[in-house]
């Protein structure tokens, strides 16, 4: 990510450098720019490629092919240092760094990207910067984050959405929610006695929870930062999620306000002429949390403006319907002015490789971030929305269902849907987009 | 409750709630035999050792053939929490069933059941059933059937829920 004023300076170059590529092949070329001039008779890349400056430039490189190793074909273009003009150009077959990187040289356009490779944590996760444009309104963001029957993968995930809530967008801790399993920090699936106590692996590199969810008792948690208050905690079944759509009711949630919905953990549902039916949520004691519940206790709330549910559970796609209907009801309503609902899997949702993390909620969280857990960036650029909501710097709820969707598990059937049906995100709009988390209060 | 619970008599069960994971056990399409079984002891010195599923041709897929339930665990699941109807719908069904799913993660090796394995869309899986006697309707078994499959099956990552359907009977 450049600043605007670094594009500026070397638009001239970048636009060049770009026109020169077919559409094709800008699809499939990554360019980078060397602000340090070369001087005359330096050599370029490996010595024995015999390629010199011929006068003060500076470089463009441009990899045709980023994910082969080296050597493959490449190509040098030259620029004029003072005035930006293109001089010549040069095929090679090496970067011309292979050892040590210096800052000055950076990507531009990197429409191929790495896939996720080992997992490095702790991650780092910055603001997000702040909107274009004034924030129409003045309004308070809320979240509920509910796992019931959960997996180590599931309390990741849990894990992974607070971090994006609270230090991407800023919510405040106290404005979110958590039904987790029991209200512990149990997993089914190991940890230490049974407890989780590091994320997203007990051995990978030290992280505490960050997540208000009680620690284990026993056996001692490791040291960390005390947890923030939240709004509630409590276990994850029906009561616990009426007990935080009680917490939400007035005076807290306002006509203004956006309240962001996740949930996890395991689903499961009838199976009615060959086709699954009757979703439900699995509570941490096994008990159904069924669509039609769900959808009476989202009805509950008092009206509000946005929202914005992700739900990562197996069949947890059949939850569309009752709640877009639920939606449109002339009695009994649920009310929010804008609804914006993403789902894993119409059958059945799965986890990553190493059962870290479900494939669809660590796509859509990070579709927000610069970095996954494992260090990766996002595989393509999620902000690529139609015009004008496309390269604002805003990562609508359509635009992280979109990227999630494009590199979904082969075996996963999202879906989602909008009411109103048709949503769209204008710079300096004024009113919110039904799925944008991004503006701050 | 002893193992003769089991069997015996007229005794035979009917597997009603086809929930995702359990419909491929159960035949597609509905009738007056269909998917009732019995269960026939196989004894050694007068004692069950195991038990085959009974059934009539086509009542039930060809995988419950191979099946062996043996007995296991010497104490009662629990009741639900409210007395079935006579005509229990689908939910009451589930929330009974999970009240006996949540019971077995912790009681799961002393709780009375039959234990077997049996393949579920090519894939194995292990096969538990356990009887609340007199549940349904204060005079009808109810009979709950839990599926487990491997976590995390070789290239696959699969996402299984650990849970099961279940089936009320007729005694």
């Amino acid at each position: 990510m450049h600043s605007a004023e670094w594009t500026g300076k070397f638009q001239k170059i970048i636009d060049d450098a770009l026109g020169a590529l077919s559409p094709a092949r800008r699809a499939t070329t990554n360019l980078y720019l060397d602000t340090a001039p070369y001087m005359k008779g330096s050599d370029i890349g490996p010595k024995f490629q015999k390629i010199r400056a011929r006068q003060r430039s500076l470089l463009v490189f441009a990899d045709e092919d980023p994910m082969a190793n080296f050597s493959h074909p490449c190509r040098y273009r030259f620029y004029d240092e003072k005035t930006h003009r293109f001089l010549y150009e040069v095929t090679a077959q090496f970067p011309p760094h292979l050892d040590f990187v210096p800052d000055t040289f950076r990507v531009f356009h990197e429409p191929v990207r790495p896939i996720r490779s080992i997992l490095r944590t702790p991650l780092k996760i910055d603001p997000a910067p702040p909107a274009p444009g004034p924030a129409p309104v003045v309004r308070e963001r809320y979240a509920i984050l509910f796992s019931g029957s959960s997996d180590r993968r599931h309390l990741n995930d849990l894990e992974y959405c607070y971090r994006m809530l609270t230090r991407r967008y800023q919510f405040k801790p106290g404005n979110i929610c958590v039904l987790n399993f029991d209200n512990t920090r149990k997993v089914k699936d190991g940890g230490v006695g049974g407890f989780a106590v590091n994320w997203p692996k007990d051995n990978s590199a030290p992280d505490p929870f960050q997540i208000p969810i009680p620690p284990p008792p026993s056996p001692p948690a490791p040291p960390s930062p005390p947890l923030p208050q939240p709004l509630l905690a409590a276990p994850a079944n029906r009561a616990g999620f009426q007990a935080a759509c009680q917490a939400l009711a007035l005076p807290k949630l306002q006509p203004q306000d956006l309240l962001f919905i996740y949930t996890g953990g395991h689903g499961h549902a009838l199976l009615t002429n060959n086709k699954p039916s009757d979703p439900w949520l699995i509570s941490h004691d096994w008990q159904p949390y069924t669509a039609p519940q769900f959808c009476d206790d989202l009805a509950t709330l008092p009206e509000h403006d946005s929202l914005l549910i992700v739900m990562q559970q197996c069949y947890s796609g059949l939850f569309i319907d009752p709640v877009i209907d639920k939606k449109g009801l002339a009695t009994n309503p649920i009310k929010a002015k804008r609804l914006s609902i993403a789902c894993a899997s119409e059958v059945r949702s799965h986890a990553n490789p190493d059962a870290t993390f479900d494939v669809f909620a660590l796509d859509w969280v990070t579709a927000h971030l610069d970095e996954d857990p494992y260090k990766n960036p996002p595989k393509t650029d999620p902000d690529t929305g139609p015009p004008p909501a496309g390269g604002n710097g805003i990562i609508e709820a359509s635009e992280a269902y979109a990227y999630a969707l494009s590199v979904k598990h082969v075996d996963d059937k999202p879906a989602s849907s909008n009411a109103p049906a048709v949503v769209t995100v204008a710079m300096g709009a004024t009113t919110p987009p039904a799925g944008d988390i991004n503006l701050l209060p | 409750m002893s193992v003769k619970d089991w069997y015996g008599g007229n005794k035979a069960w009917k597997l009603s709630l086809p929930t995702v994971e359990v419909a491929p056990l159960m035949a597609a399409t509905s009738g007056p035999d269909k998917n009732i079984f019995k269960l026939k002891p196989t004894k050694k010195k007068h004692k069950v050792v195991y038990f085959t599923v009974d059934y009539k041709r086509n009542a039930l897929p060809a995988a419950w053939k191979k099946v062996k339930l043996f007995p296991r665990g010497n104490t009662l699941a629990p009741q639900p929490a409210s007395a079935l109807p006579a005509q229990p719908n689908s939910m009451e069904l589930v929330a009974a069933i999970g009240a006996v799913r949540n019971h077995l993660n912790d009681r799961s090796c002393s709780t009375e059941r039959l234990e077997g394995d049996i393949d579920v869309s090519s894939q194995r899986a292990s096969l538990t059933l356990v009887q609340i006697p007199k549940a349904v309707n204060g005079d009808e078994a109810l009979l709950c059937v839990f599926l487990a499959f491997d976590a995390n099956p070789p290239g696959g990552a699969s996402n299984p829920d650990g849970t099961g359907g279940g089936s009320s009977v007729h005694p």
